[in-house]
């Protein structure tokens, strides 16, 4: 059987669980022949109970707000200036980068793009649409020259000319 | 959320300025009566604007008896005599924009017609008992 000397330096491992199944193996079958390295690691367990009660109780012990009540009176307060042009900075350039700029403008002209597309693809329509007529007799419609369009009620008596 | 509002304060001002739709607004209608016949050829001058639209008729010669230009507004009538004691009235039904919905009745008999007017369209009414030819333009506010 081997000295203690290796297995004493892996006890901190054997704790943390960060030996390798092998030598995990290894450290148990010694400690279960060697009361010297059970004492040992009895007292690196003990001891790390209590360090990380220490620990536990001072950080929840510990003044935080009076810490950063300290370190806030260390820190310059900004002057009215500062301040305006703070708050002008904030309404003036909402966009705090180049970036973002450069998205903004990309976002517009997808909306306008959108807008304006109904208006540039529609096709165009004629400058006079008759939507309804009634009449007794022969009603004719017809798209003229010239923004014009006809509607000719014919006479209803037979015989008369219609269009040329 | 201060990028989201700038974005939709963007997109609102485009949007509105490129959807202005005036309401309410009044429409200028010009108003023609014209007399046709088949005898001669003559053509009065200042119906050269339609001559080319008058000559697809089966008249010969036209010529103006009155010629009016009216204001209306949205409901509003324009009414003018033709021969024959007809009348033809106008109504401006709706003006929006460029356009102009009208409803147009010749008085005393049942013919009636409506029409949507762009500014500068007209519309040729060939009411054929009579020979009379009523041409209606929009001309805009």
């Amino acid at each position: 059987m081997p000295g203690c000397g290796p297995f004493r330096s892996l006890l901190e491992k054997y704790l943390d669980e960060a030996l390798l199944p092998q030598e995990r193996a290894s450290v148990e079958r010694h400690l279960r022949g060697c009361r010297r390295c059970q004492g040992e690691l009895e007292e690196l367990t003990a001891l790390r109970a209590h360090l990380r009660e220490a620990v536990e109780a001072g950080v929840a012990d510990a003044p935080l707000a009076r810490i950063w009540e300290g370190v806030a009176e260390r820190l310059e307060p900004p002057t009215i200036i500062e301040r305006i042009w703070g708050a002008g900075k904030a309404l003036f350039f909402p966009f705090r980068s180049l970036k973002a700029l450069a998205w903004g403008a990309a976002a517009a002209l997808v909306v306008l793009f959108l807008v304006t597309l109904p208006l540039v693809t529609a096709p165009p329509t004629p400058s006079v649409v008759v939507e309804s007529v009634e009449s007794e007799g022969s009603v004719m419609i017809f798209q003229g020259e010239d923004e014009i369009a006809i509607v000719w009620f014919f006479e209803e008596e037979e015989g008369k000319e219609g269009m040329r | 959320m201060k990028k989201l509002f700038f974005l939709g304060l963007l997109s609102a001002f485009f949007i509105t300025s490129f959807s202005t739709v005036a309401l309410g607004e009044e429409v200028g209608i010009g108003i023609r009566v014209i007399l046709a016949s088949h005898e001669g050829k003559a053509i009065d001058a200042r119906l050269q604007d339609i001559q080319k639209n008058l000559d697809t008729l089966n008249y010969s010669s036209y010529q103006l008896l009155q010629e009016r230009s009216f204001l209306l507004a949205e409901g509003e009538l324009a009414q003018l005599p033709l021969p024959g004691k007809k009348e033809v009235r106008v109504k401006l039904l709706k003006a929006q924009g460029e356009t102009a919905e009208i409803a147009v009745e010749i008085l005393r008999t049942e013919k009636k017609a409506k029409a949507t007017l762009k500014k500068g369209g007209t519309l040729l009414i060939v009411v054929e008992d009579d020979d009379v030819i009523v041409a209606i333009s929009a001309q805009g506010t």
